[in-house]
């Protein structure tokens, strides 16, 4: 028992607890989408006044934030308190891609330093990349109205055809930036 | 207090995101590679479960109409 709540938790685990939280906002009535949080948060910092695309009840969407909130407290208790520090087991061929674009192997860290590193953001070529990345996620997100768990979770779950063009969007951007940019960039 | 379970539902979020590795930028390139089936498992089975589970509602909310 106390292996498997240290050991990181495998798909079939996870992949139905993913649906236990789709159903469980379902009968509160909510979607689950993470990104719609970008509007509210736009819209309390006064994006009405430059757009009407702001001017919705965003009081209703306080849940989102609060869920938004859960997570990130979720996260931290995991990576503190249930956590055993060890390496991601990675597949040693993505290992190999990683190394030969100068990029080191994870040694626990679940972002590579080379792009997210306290160094990294404040090297202007990086920081101009990540700034450009952050404008991309906040922009696409907002005009295909979702993200990964808006679109790809509850939208293929709901069996929605524009969700599914959504998904298959976000997996031809992955595979070049992948295959195609990541090696051109770095 | 209403929003109690909305916060309890996201530190459940956050803490499978973690433990499963979904939000590790390694893991989704690997994914990108097709070198794991990890990610391919959760999103397939939280979409296939997800979609039983909707039409399943849909099902039951049809026979209590007629």
């Amino acid at each position: 028992m106390q292996e498997f709540i240290y050991d990181p938790w495998p798909w079939y685990i996870s992949g139905p607890l993913l649906t236990l939280v789709v159903f469980i906002l379902l009968y509160s009535g909510k979607n689950f989408g993470l990104s719609g949080n970008f509007r509210t948060m736009c819209a309390i910092a006064g994006g009405s006044k430059f757009s009407n695309f702001f001017q919705f009840d965003w009081r209703a969407q306080k849940w989102n934030l609060v869920l938004l909130f859960g997570v990130m407290l979720g996260g931290f208790i995991s990576a503190n308190y249930l956590s055993n520090g060890e390496d991601l087991l990675l597949n040693p061929s993505t290992i190999v891609a990683l190394e030969s674009m100068g990029f080191h192997a994870p040694n626990g860290a679940y972002l590579p330093l080379e792009i997210f590193g306290t160094e990294a953001l404040f090297s202007s070529w990086s920081g101009l990349i990540l700034l450009f990345g952050g404008f991309l996620v906040g922009f696409g997100a907002r005009y295909a109205g979702g993200c990964t768990s808006g679109h790809a979770i509850s939208g293929l779950s709901e069996l929605q055809i524009p969700s599914l063009i959504a998904v298959a969007g976000f997996f031809i951007g992955g595979l070049l930036m992948s295959h195609l940019f990541l090696p051109i960039i770095f | 207090m209403k929003y109690i379970k909305f916060l309890l539902t996201g530190v459940l979020l956050g803490i499978v995101f973690s433990k499963s590795e979904i939000i590790s930028w390694y893991r989704i390139y690997e994914m990108f590679r097709f070198e794991s089936f990890h990610m391919y498992g959760i999103i397939g089975s939280a979409v296939i479960l997800g979609s039983l589970g909707i039409q399943f509602i849909k099902w039951k909310e049809f026979k209590s109409i007629e």
